[in-house]
């Protein structure tokens, strides 16, 4: 697991990661109540229906003692969970599904950035929202999380004016605001890197609840 | 033997022409909407005379020093004889009754259910006069006419309704809570006879009319559109349209268009990005509509989703604008949105082909 978490850490130095203007998440899952389970785990991050400015959300450093399997992408997604994907905007339906086998916990950075957060208009009208899910083998079953009609475990909305709203819905899942990045590599996602790397060497965990920016 | 001619012609058309113009008014009588009511103790009693042109021609009815309904004369017999029934003729929207072949009026009679109660068990006729042979103001009609009879079968409430027994039971209640201006009873009535009877029509339009009598249009509309969706579940190839219940919810329709507003300008309408779920195959996100105006917006207010592509459904959609019209999502009950204030709803479509979903929204006050 420490080495897993470095070699993470050396890809997000190394600028692999997005570094726009962003806002950074990091979001813990304790998954030990399903740990053996096989299942699935769902990314997305999609338009609205009106006029919706341009943006992405980023997975990296993604970290677990469980096992991925082969994912199936639709829309706009690029790269590979094992480094980091890429979810823009343009299409209606962006979304990373990737079979998985639960361990004990799982952990990932999630970047939030493009104009809409960078520099929000004053024309569009609709937002764009980011969803993390768990699914059970059948691919629609919801686990560790409340939202029993539509399975989310959070969301994380990019709201009109840039900021950012999280809804949490699995008490087993921490999502806490670990910085906003500026366009050059700084301290904001080394510091993030940083907290996942604590997180594997057994580190307490985060507020899930809070409002960015 | 021309001048023959023309005097037979002129006789025949002037016979014709007095046919024509001598209107009579005509007489129907129903016990609870049924010329053969079967009735519980303890249920309300709605007597009805309905009055029509007989043959479609103007016809004013009318008495001295009071009400054209005090000319009707209801008579109630029995197994022993003439009953006497504690019947309340309700008062009249007017004193004078204007008929043609399109307007029609009713008096109503109204027995209590707490009278009902003291009625004995058994099969009593109904048959009801309009006399005003005596009483007719100067230039209307004056005359008699005799309508049909009806029989009400009284007995005690059985402890198992059958179907037909339990609708009658609640629309009895829901047409007494109505003229008595209880809406809140009467919707009351029908919402149980919904949920017991769901595939029934009538309550549905029963709910339609008492909401459209409050002013609810937009409520009566969805009901009305419930109950054609139901007609046309049941009947896929029906031989004949429901001409009524469609021409009732175009009235409906036409009467919600002119009480609602569009407010487009006072407001602006932003979404949150519409996220798919595994779960539930839906898209869903949050619609949320600000008043930029200067002044407040009246509730209710909605948001139709108009030019929403065929293939995409909102599935939590209030209703829709008439038969194939754009869905519509109620965002404020009641009360008012204030300059500056907003007011935000959860909006689900199914989009089975995961295809963009777009749409313009219109804000309406009123609906």
């Amino acid at each position: 697991m420490r080495k897993k978490t470095f070699h993470l850490l050396t890809l997000s130095l190394m600028g692999l990661l997005p570094m726009q203007a962003s806002t950074i998440f990091l979001a813990d899952v304790d998954t030990s109540s399903v740990a053996g389970t096989i299942g699935f785990l769902d990314f997305t991050f999609d338009p609205g229906p009106l006029i919706t400015q341009s943006a992405f959300a980023s997975i990296s450093s993604f970290s677990s003692d469980g096992t991925l399997g082969t994912p199936v992408i639709s829309g706009d997604v690029t790269g590979s969970l094992t480094s980091s994907i890429t979810l823009n905007n343009d299409t209606a339906f962006n979304d990373y599904f990737i079979p998985f086998t639960f361990g004990d916990t799982l952990n990932f950075l999630v970047t939030l950035g493009g104009p809409a957060l960078d520099s929000s208009d004053s024309t569009s009208t609709s937002g764009s929202t980011f969803s993390f899910s768990m699914f059970a083998g059948d691919g629609s079953t919801p686990l560790l999380t409340s939202d029993s009609t539509d399975g989310f475990a959070f969301l994380l909305n990019v709201n009109l004016d840039g900021t950012t709203r999280l809804s949490n819905s699995s008490g087993q899942t921490s999502v806490s605001a670990v910085g906003a990045s500026v366009p050059e590599p700084t301290g904001a996602l080394l510091l993030a890197a940083g907290l996942i790397a604590l997180r594997a060497l057994g580190g307490s965990a985060i507020s899930a609840s809070w409002r960015a920016r | 033997m021309r001048r023959i001619w023309f005097v037979l012609i002129f006789l025949c058309s002037t016979s014709w022409m007095s046919a024509q113009s001598t209107a009579t008014p005509e007489l129907g009588l129903d016990v609870n909407a049924q010329t053969d009511a079967v009735v519980a103790n303890g249920w309300p009693l709605l007597i009805r005379a309905a009055v029509i042109s007989a043959n479609g021609q103007p016809l004013q009815i009318g008495v001295n020093n009071g009400f054209w309904t005090q000319a009707l004369r209801l008579t109630v017999t029995g197994a022993s004889g003439a009953q006497s029934w504690p019947v309340q003729l309700l008062p009249p929207s007017a004193a004078t009754l204007s008929l043609s072949g399109i307007h029609n009026a009713e008096a109503v009679w109204v027995v209590d259910p707490s009278d009902t109660t003291a009625i004995p068990a058994g099969l009593y006729t109904l048959s009801v006069t309009l006399d005003t042979t005596a009483t007719a103001s100067s230039g209307d009609w004056s005359g008699a006419v005799n309508g049909n009879h009806a029989t009400v079968q009284f007995q005690a409430e059985p402890a198992s309704l059958s179907s037909g027994q339990t609708a009658s039971k609640y629309l009895a209640f829901a047409a007494y809570g109505r003229l008595h201006g209880d809406s809140q009873g009467a919707g009351t009535a029908l919402d149980t006879l919904i949920g017991l009877q769901p595939d029934s029509l009538e309550p549905y339009k029963e709910k339609g009319d008492l909401l459209a009598a409050g002013g609810n249009y937009a409520g009566a509309l969805a009901l009305y559109q419930q109950a054609i969706q139901k007609f046309t579940a049941a009947n896929p190839n029906p031989p004949e349209p429901p001409t009524a219940l469609v021409m009732d919810q175009l009235d409906i329709a036409e009467s919600l268009a002119n009480q609602m507003m569009n407010v487009n300008a006072q407001v602006q309408v932003t979404t949150s990005g519409l996220v798919y779920s595994r779960v539930s195959r839906e898209f869903s996100g949050t619609m949320t509509v600000i008043n930029t105006g200067s002044a407040a917006i009246a509730g209710p207010i909605s948001v139709a989703l108009s030019n929403l592509p065929a293939q995409m459904t909102l599935d939590n959609a209030t209703g829709t604008l008439g038969l194939g019209g754009s869905p519509y999502i109620r965002v404020l009950n009641s009360g008012s949105l204030g300059v500056g204030q907003s007011a935000a709803i959860t909006i689900r479509f199914g989009d089975p082909s995961m295809a963009a979903i777009t749409f313009t929204p219109v804000v309406y006050s009123g609906l």
